[in-house]
């Protein structure tokens, strides 16, 4: 029998315990005064709660924290594990809840009347929570809970706007196909505790050894966890539901989800693992060249952005390759991977969350037509967009750049110059479409303002301002979110 | 390690064979008699009104997840109960702190009214 | 010893920059008017100036310390650290960066006053001073910094600053281009200056002086590759410092305001060239070859720019080819490994070709932005303090005794002349290169000054400036005069060289080896440069207070029109440069159009098409993007099971 808490177990929980009981809070508040409006209020408190009791570990570079033996932290008999690094995208996870948040003060939170205020903000305090157990999952227990906790919330929230198609089409279709995933997952892992008899990392590479039915399990969870991060042939969900979601989610979901299961995969692919360097350069590859493709001949912004979050995560993939090539590489590519994803998260909240201002301006379409020269009409959310864009695509000076350089690095030091080269020719073949949304954006002849005029939203134009500048700042400083 | 699983192996085998066998043997001796009634829904008893593609109240379903809910909060409790003279006051107060989270959901749902059928 | 708190001496100006950036973005629609004026004076003037606090407090701190253990760090964060590559924010002072953060702060801080009387009710007052100030955060950078890397992000940031001051008044064409001709000469040596910085960087692993330094004092790094990094820094010195053959761009940089050029173009900036040599002084004294090289351009240049600089008419144009020359005796000096002169003469230089250009600055102020010396004459009535500080600076830089630069530049041509092998033929280029100094200077002076008026009387009274123009001037003749304290002849009192020698002591001593010279010689030399200075100085007054001799400069029969046309090199490097260039680019423009574009337009069709077909992929039908799932899962688990992945 476990004994009580260990100083361990109360770092990593205690921001879900803010978190959850940020949850508790709005609940009882909503049941005996709903007309009082405190969600937003108690919902932000909560994520600020979270972020500060997550800022000791994410700071502790390098030494471990007083009282606390060891780096990366392993809490609650090992079930949790994390590295400061990972903390800052714990950070990063929290933060996107927050700019989603801070997106749907005048949006969604104003939808139906404001009727659904309060599934609004509990999810999106659960979802967070989810992510942040996700990526530190290192048991099969945690992990499916994670994953669980953080796509539950994420399929009622795509499904918000219930009145329009789109976005109800967003919801089911997340639910159904990320239902079938899970049951992928549980059953792998079921298989592998089957074949092992083990429910931590240490199932992986056990279950090289193991029979037939050990590697199923391998198969199917890794199927799983590919779902999560969109790797093709797995990726095919994400144009469709981050276009129909309502913008401020999609921020959330491009940022936050990414980042867990990213950690996630890293947790479960350790080196020397079942799927070689030649495998991980593969699916990356094919993630890549499928992502860039389609998306060349979109007309929708949003879908535009989707797609090239899926070019990203197959990206990401090129790190698990090195992994494999430079089995002692570990730490360092830990240490891109979390770069990679922080740098990432600021530039998708950036471009998600400019893209939503804009598309308020155009009547709630993000289609090419209707966007049209909007950049010049609003020079900050367009410069915003554009700033994001260009770090998306990797131009040198934003964070962009030195996520795709450091994740090169790895591959290029761990011997494979060549898989290197011609993920570098991938990337500079999506510049098409990224600067295709910089065209557009400044475009001469503007789009005619269209729909009802939009809602002056102060709050979502400051908020930008912290991402936009974030990607500048990582850009030309990496070491705040780059620990060795 | 997969040998373990051989008997297992053996038994579906015997299932399949056995109850393919049994519908082969059926159909070969039996001797087919086609009438009116044998194509309906239930060959006795209530006849069949209306499509079966029918709308049901949505609170019907959100009866049904709430239930599903506090059912498996039931199986922890279980878990428990079997353990809960080991477990002492530490587990009591766990427990008790498990049904207050439980709770908060369900005061809400009362509250806001989920549980009213016809509102 | 770690002290943070100098962080301050970059930041405060960068705040400065910071805060009149946005005074200028908030009153840019307000057309101007005092406050904003007096609100980005006192931003301006005030940050560089509790920066030069920073600086005495960060001086007399090293001061306390034992004169081996001079050195204050201040590490702020990491910055860069992929692989071998570990750059820090940090920051180091010694001796050397003290004595030219305090002359960059000092003088700046004077000229940021004399600013706010020049530049005052011009449109941009707080652009100009976000400007001023941003550029003394970079140059502090740029000098402070303890890495390659640091030092080469100040020298970057300011070559921009010089670009957007340069070309301030940017609706001037001319003025623009001038600006686009600095920018684009400089990055030929920055390009230099990159190749060296890689080729040091991969020889020894660190961007950091002290290890260079470290590397090449101990064998660390091969002679052949220490030459090549040596003359590839030295290119981009050539660049920045104005030398032959890349100082083309400094006299048409005189189309910014006069204080930039007083600051950036005189004191400042051209000298970082200097400073990257002594700062690097080990790995140049142990790169085989290399300076020899920086003597002999040195002294060419020095030479060569004085001769332009007899046949000007525009009082900044004189003024500036005399600070190319100038700067060649500086290179003349680091060339013979005379570290210390090249310092002093840098520091006093700063003093007198500051007081120079921010006096001319005031005659054209009075003169009502005429800068045509032909068309001045007999100001020296009208504009009294002008004139009389003018002529404190223009003794110093013609070398009169007792100035400060008849010590520095005596020093430099005496320790040119002991340094053995090619030293007299230096000392000789060096002496005819004084000789002609102090002849335009002579000749500046008779014609602004003296004389009968040549402008149109009734039109223009020249007035003589504000206070807050006159105390700068007031205060750099003084230290025109008084720089000279610094380093007296003969051993007698050499504060500068004791405080530089813990730094400089070692590359010098390698350097120059035994090379010793006697202090008669010493004395002989003296008097000789003295005598000529003095004499030149009066004869080229006397020649052009008589007649200004405007026809010595006609294009087809003057007999000075070759240095009156800078000797053709600009024509040189349009015919021989440019043209070429610009030839191999229509070729490219056309290689680029045909081939590359159609390759390109080629691909991205294809890709279109293969597009279509993937898109198809999307169909947006959920049980299908299930199937590919489930086919995923399918070809996963037998590949982890068959072991074929």
């Amino acid at each position: 029998m476990p004994g009580p808490l260990t100083p361990s177990d109360w770092l990593l929980a205690a921001p879900l315990l803010w978190l959850a009981g940020g949850v508790v809070a709005i609940l009882v508040l909503d049941a005996f005064r709903p007309a009082a409006r405190h969600e937003a209020g108690l919902a932000f408190l909560a994520l600020l709660g979270a972020a500060w009791s997550l800022w000791p570990l994410a700071e502790a570079a390098g030494e471990p924290l007083e009282g606390i033996p060891g780096l990366p932290v392993r809490a609650f008999s090992g079930m949790l594990e994390a590295s400061p690094g990972n903390a800052v995208v714990g950070l990063l996870c929290l933060g996107a809840a927050a700019l989603a948040g801070i997106l749907s003060l005048r949006s969604l939170c104003r939808l139906e009347s404001g009727r659904h205020r309060t599934a609004l903000w509990t999810l999106l305090l659960v979802a967070p929570a989810g992510m942040l157990v996700t990526l530190a999952s290192s048991h099969f227990a945690t992990l499916f809970l994670g994953i669980e906790t953080l796509s539950l919330p994420l399929y009622v929230l795509s499904a918000l706007r219930r009145t329009e198609e789109g976005s109800v089409e967003a919801g089911l279709k997340y639910f159904l196909l990320g239902a079938f995933a899970s049951g992928f997952l549980v059953f792998g892992m079921a298989l592998l505790y089957a074949g092992t008899g083990r429910m931590d990392p240490g199932a992986v590479t056990a279950a090289l050894e193991g029979g037939a039915l050990a590697r199923a399990g391998l198969g199917f969870l890794y199927a799983g966890l590919l779902f999560k991060l969109a790797i093709a042939p797995f990726h095919l969900w994400v144009a469709d539901v981050y276009q129909g979601a309502p913008t401020p989610i999609t921020a959330l979901m491009a940022a936050g989800t990414k980042a867990a299961a990213a950690l996630a995969l890293l947790h479960w692919a350790p080196p020397a693992g079942p799927l070689g360097s030649g495998a991980w350069a593969l699916l990356a590859c094919a993630t890549l060249a499928l992502a860039n493709l389609t998306a060349l001949n979109q007309e929708n912004l949003k879908r535009i952005l989707a797609l090239s979050g899926v070019a990203h995560a197959g990206l990401l993939l090129f790190a698990l390759a090195a992994l494999q090539a430079a089995p002692g590489s570990g730490a360092s590519v830990e240490a891109a991977v979390n770069f990679y994803l922080v740098a990432y998260g600021v530039s998708a909240l950036a471009a998600f969350g400019a893209l939503e201002l804009l598309e308020r301006r155009a009547g709630g379409h993000a289609e090419a037509s209707a966007l049209r020269g909007l950049g010049r009409r609003f020079p900050v959310a367009g410069g915003i967009l554009a700033l994001a864009v260009l770090s998306l695509a990797g131009i040198p000076g934003t964070a962009g750049f030195l996520g795709k350089y450091f994740v090169f690095a790895e591959l290029v030091r761990s011997g494979e110059v060549g898989v290197a080269l011609l993920g570098i020719l991938l990337t500079l073949w999506s510049f098409a479409y990224y600067l295709r949304i910089l065209v557009v954006l400044y475009m001469k002849d503007a789009a005619p303002a269209g729909g009802p005029p939009a809602v002056q939203d102060t709050p979502a134009a400051v908020a930008l301002w912290v991402p936009a500048v974030l990607v500048v700042l990582l850009g030309v400083w990496p070491a705040p979110a780059h620990l060795l | 390690m997969l040998a373990a699983y051989a008997p297992l192996l053996a038994w579906l085998v015997l299932v399949l064979v056995f109850v393919t066998g049994l519908l082969w043997v059926t159909d070969r001796i039996g001797r087919p008699r086609p009438a009116t009634g044998k194509a309906d829904t239930y060959e006795c008893g209530m006849e069949p009104v209306g499509d079966a593609h029918r709308r049901f109240s949505v609170h019907y379903y959100l009866v049904a997840v709430l239930f599903i809910l506090f059912d498996v909060e039931a199986l922890f409790l279980i878990l428990w109960a079997l353990q809960a003279r080991e477990l002492g006051t530490p587990g009591l107060l766990e427990v008790g702190f498990f049904l207050a989270v439980l709770a908060v959901g369900w005061l809400h749902i009362w509250r806001r009214g989920g549980l009213e059928w016809d509102r | 010893m770690d002290a943070p708190w100098i962080w301050l001496i970059p930041l405060l100006p960068l705040a400065g920059a910071a805060a009149n950036g946005l005074l200028h973005a908030r009153f840019l629609g307000a057309g101007g008017g005092a406050a904003p004026e007096r609100r980005a004076s006192w931003l301006g003037v005030g940050s560089v100036a509790l920066s030069f606090g920073v600086c005495l407090a960060a001086f007399l701190r090293l001061l306390a310390l034992d004169p081996e253990q001079r050195v204050l760090r201040a590490s702020l964060a990491p910055w860069i650290s992929a692989g071998q590559i570990d750059v820090a924010w940090s920051l180091a002072i010694d001796p050397l960066n003290a004595a030219m953060m305090l002359v960059v702060t000092g003088v700046g801080a004077l000229i940021h006053l004399y600013s706010t009387g020049y530049m005052h009710g011009d449109r941009g007052f707080a652009k100009y001073f976000a400007y001023l100030n941003l550029f003394v955060a970079m140059m502090l950078m740029l000098i402070l910094s303890d890495s390659l890397v640091g030092l080469f992000l100040g020298w970057e940031g300011v070559g921009l600053c010089s670009y957007l001051l340069i070309g301030f008044w940017y609706d001037d064409g001319e003025k623009a281009d001038a600006a686009r001709k600095a920018f684009v000469v400089n990055r030929i040596g920055d390009l230099g200056f990159l190749i060296g910085m890689g080729l040091l960087f991969w020889q020894t692993g660190s961007f950091s002086f002290e290890a260079v330094n470290d590397a090449a004092r101990s064998g660390g790094i091969p002679s052949g590759l220490a030459t090549v990094a040596g003359l590839m820094l030295f290119l981009g010195c050539c660049g920045k410092s104005a030398q032959i053959p890349l100082y083309v761009w400094l006299p048409d940089a005189m189309a910014g305001p006069t204080p930039v050029s007083a600051l950036i173009h005189a004191a400042t900036m051209v000298t970082s060239g200097i400073y990257l040599v002594a700062r690097l002084a080990d790995f140049f004294t142990f790169a085989p070859g290399v300076l020899p090289v920086i003597g002999a351009v040195g002294a060419a240049t020095a030479l060569f720019a004085a001769t332009i600089g007899l046949a000007q008419r525009d009082i900044k144009k004189v003024l500036a080819y005399s600070t190319v020359s100038q700067l060649g005796y500086m290179f003349l000096a680091l060339g013979v490994g005379a570290f210390g002169a090249a310092l002093y003469h840098l520091i006093t230089h700063a003093f007198f070709k500051a007081l120079l250009f921010l006096g001319a600055g005031s005659v054209i102020h009075a003169m009502h932005h005429e800068q045509d010396m032909f068309r001045m004459g007999g100001l020296r009535d009208r504009i009294p303090v002008t004139f009389r500080t003018m002529t404190v600076g223009a003794f110093a830089l013609a070398g009169v005794p007792l100035f400060s630069g008849f010590f520095s530049k005596d020093e430099i041509l005496f320790l040119s002349a002991a340094s053995g092998g090619g030293g007299w033929l230096l000392w000789a280029v060096g002496l005819t290169g004084a000789v002609l100094t102090a002849a335009y200077t002579g000749r500046l002076l008779a014609l602004t000054f003296f004389g009968g008026p040549r402008y149109d009387t009734r039109k223009l009274t020249p007035h003589e400036s504000p206070a807050s123009m006159l105390t700068p001037l007031r205060v750099l003749a003084f230290l025109s005069v008084a720089g000279g304290l610094l380093g007296l002849p003969f051993h007698l009192f050499t504060p500068l060289h004791d405080w530089l020698h813990p730094v400089l002591g070692g590359a010098e001593a390698a350097a120059r080896g035994e090379a010793q010279a006697s202090a008669a010689l010493e004395a002989v030399l003296m008097l000789l440069g003295g005598g000529a200075a003095v004499a030149s100085l009066y004869l080229g007054w006397k020649r052009f207070v008589q007649d200004p001799g405007e026809g010595l400069l006609d294009p087809r029969r003057g007999a000075l029109r070759h240095p009156a046309a800078a000797w053709h090199v600009d024509a040189f490097y349009t015919a021989f440069v440019v043209v070429p260039l610009k030839l191999f680019a229509a070729v490219c423009a056309a290689f680029d159009l045909l081939v590359v574009d159609g390759a390109v337009n080629f691909l991205a069709w294809r890709s279109r098409e293969s597009a279509e077909g993937v898109r198809s992929l999307q169909s947006g039908g959920a049980p299908e993007y299930a199937l590919w799932m489930a086919a995923g899962a399918v070809v996963l688990v037998a590949g982890l099971v068959f072991g074929a992945l």
